[in-house]
């Protein structure tokens, strides 16, 4: 019972969302909304690894080469970001198999997968930085504009809505991805290579290709989370898009929502930022830090009574309170 | 260098103790739960005696510790965990690589030179560059 009146719950919010803009919201209000869904959409992205063991702690890389792609390409040759984000959604999915045929062919898993990621996530941060000729380096890079109106074309508009809509079907498409994946075949496959690999290897799971196509997936999902990320701020930097920062912020989201339950990253998301943003709105100038200083508290907290996430201890609250139900039947 | 040698010493000390500290000790009689307590403890000290020994080099600031981090991670595994003599030689060579690549060509590329040796070692040698061949 509560769960389907949870499902329904749901399926209003889903209705509501698209008619939220018309309602003559502030405009900073829409600017959080489509955070949360351009971050929720990344860190799904990230879960579709992290919920089988490949932890990844370099989603960053992927994020970074995504956006200053598509930023550079436009940048400097004109190239329609469009087009752009085809081009970096194959190119971080190219790099993402360097990356992870060597991991897999050497069978380097659990913390050690870990490292490896975050010393990749590091390099694409450092190469940002000292590439500074012609990526800005530090400074960060800004889009060029297209017109003051913004232009379909560049991919940019000056209208916060038209961004809200943008992100709105990202992040459904994001669901889309994590349903379908979570109805096939390849879940329980991924599954069983997360819980042993030789187990898997041995009863015919072919553990390299599945682990090769779960990284390019997640890697190109993140990079074109990344794409629409630049699109909207149309400003990219190293420290906001690659490095050990921006990726631990997508694993703690995710972790603290939960990253076995399709919403759990949306939650996490939607948590963080809001939290984030509330404490900082709160305190302002008064107290400078102390609303960084919350915030990793209240997640400290959070990760340690909630190992399964906020969304997912819900789900099994609710799951545990439904099982007696067939027994008595 | 030697205050990264210090670092690196304190995560190995928890890792190897870590290990250890299974459901066997409780059987052996020791306190795992102790264990636990006192490492975390002895690490935290020690990484708070190299962070006052870095002051000697470095300027003071809130985000002074985040460039450490990573670092610190690398050489920890490319020394071989629970491996102190394999921290040391690795800090050394890490911080050789970052030193000499530095002046070659630029202090990022350093780093980006050293992690991609990691990376490298990571699949050649898991155990550590001191450990033997298996």
């Amino acid at each position: 019972m509560a769960a389907r009146a949870l499902g329904f719950v749901l399926l209003l919010g889903l209705a509501v969302l698209p008619f939220v803009p018309m309602a003559g919201m502030r405009q900073y209000a829409l600017h959080v909304l489509v955070q949360i869904f351009i971050w929720s959409f990344i860190g799904g992205a990230w879960a579709l690894m992290g919920r089988f063991g490949l932890t990844s702690l370099g989603h960053g890389a992927f994020l970074g080469l995504g956006a200053y792609t598509s930023t550079l390409l436009w940048n400097s040759f004109g190239l329609s970001p469009w087009l752009g984000a085809v081009a970096a959604v194959l190119l971080t999915a190219g790099v993402a198999v360097i990356v992870a045929y060597p991991c897999s062919r050497f069978q380097v898993v659990g913390h050690y997968f870990g490292l490896v990621t975050l010393a990749v996530g590091e390099v694409v941060r450092l190469l940002i930085i000292a590439e500074r000729d012609w990526t800005g380096g530090s400074l960060g890079l800004t889009l060029k504009t297209a017109g003051a109106g913004g232009s379909l074309l560049a991919a940019q508009s000056a209208d916060k809505r038209t961004f809200y809509y943008a992100a709105l079907v990202v992040w459904l498409i994001g669901l889309w991805v994590w349903v379908r994946l979570d109805r096939s075949m390849a879940r329980a496959a991924m599954e069983a290579i997360g819980e042993d690999e030789v187990a898997a290897a041995s009863v015919g799971v072919h553990v390299a290709r599945f682990k090769l196509a779960i990284t390019a997936l997640s890697a190109a999902l993140t990079a074109f989370g990344g794409v629409v990320y630049a699109q909207y701020i149309t400003y990219v930097n190293p420290e906001t898009l690659a490095g050990i920062g921006v990726s631990l912020r997508i694993v703690f989201a995710v972790v603290l929502g939960g990253m076995y339950s399709w919403l759990g990253p949306t939650v996490g998301t939607a948590l963080t930022i809001t939290l984030q943003e509330y404490l900082r709105v709160k305190f302002g100038l008064r107290l400078i830090g102390m609303a960084e200083t919350i915030y990793g508290l209240l997640l400290v907290v959070f990760i340690i009574f909630l190992p399964a996430g906020i969304y997912g201890s819900v789900r099994a609250l609710l799951a545990r309170r439904r099982a007696p139900a067939p027994a008595t039947a | 260098m030697a205050a990264i040698a210090g670092i690196s010493a304190v995560a190995l000390d928890n890792a190897r103790l870590d290990v250890q500290a299974g459901e066997v000790m409780a059987l052996m009689g020791a306190n795992p739960q102790r264990v636990y307590v006192v490492t975390s403890a002895v690490g935290g000290a020690m990484a708070g005696l190299a962070g006052a020994l870095l002051i000697i080099q470095y300027a003071v600031h809130p985000f002074f510790g985040a460039a450490f981090g990573p670092i610190t991670f690398m050489i920890c595994v490319l020394g071989g965990l629970g491996n102190m003599v394999g921290a040391f030689v690795a800090s050394f060579i890490m911080s050789e690589v970052i030193a000499v690549s530095g002046v070659i060509w630029s202090t990022e590329m350093g780093y980006v030179i050293a992690f991609v040796v990691f990376i490298v070692m990571i699949f050649v040698r898991p155990g550590g560059i001191l450990a033997r061949r298996g």
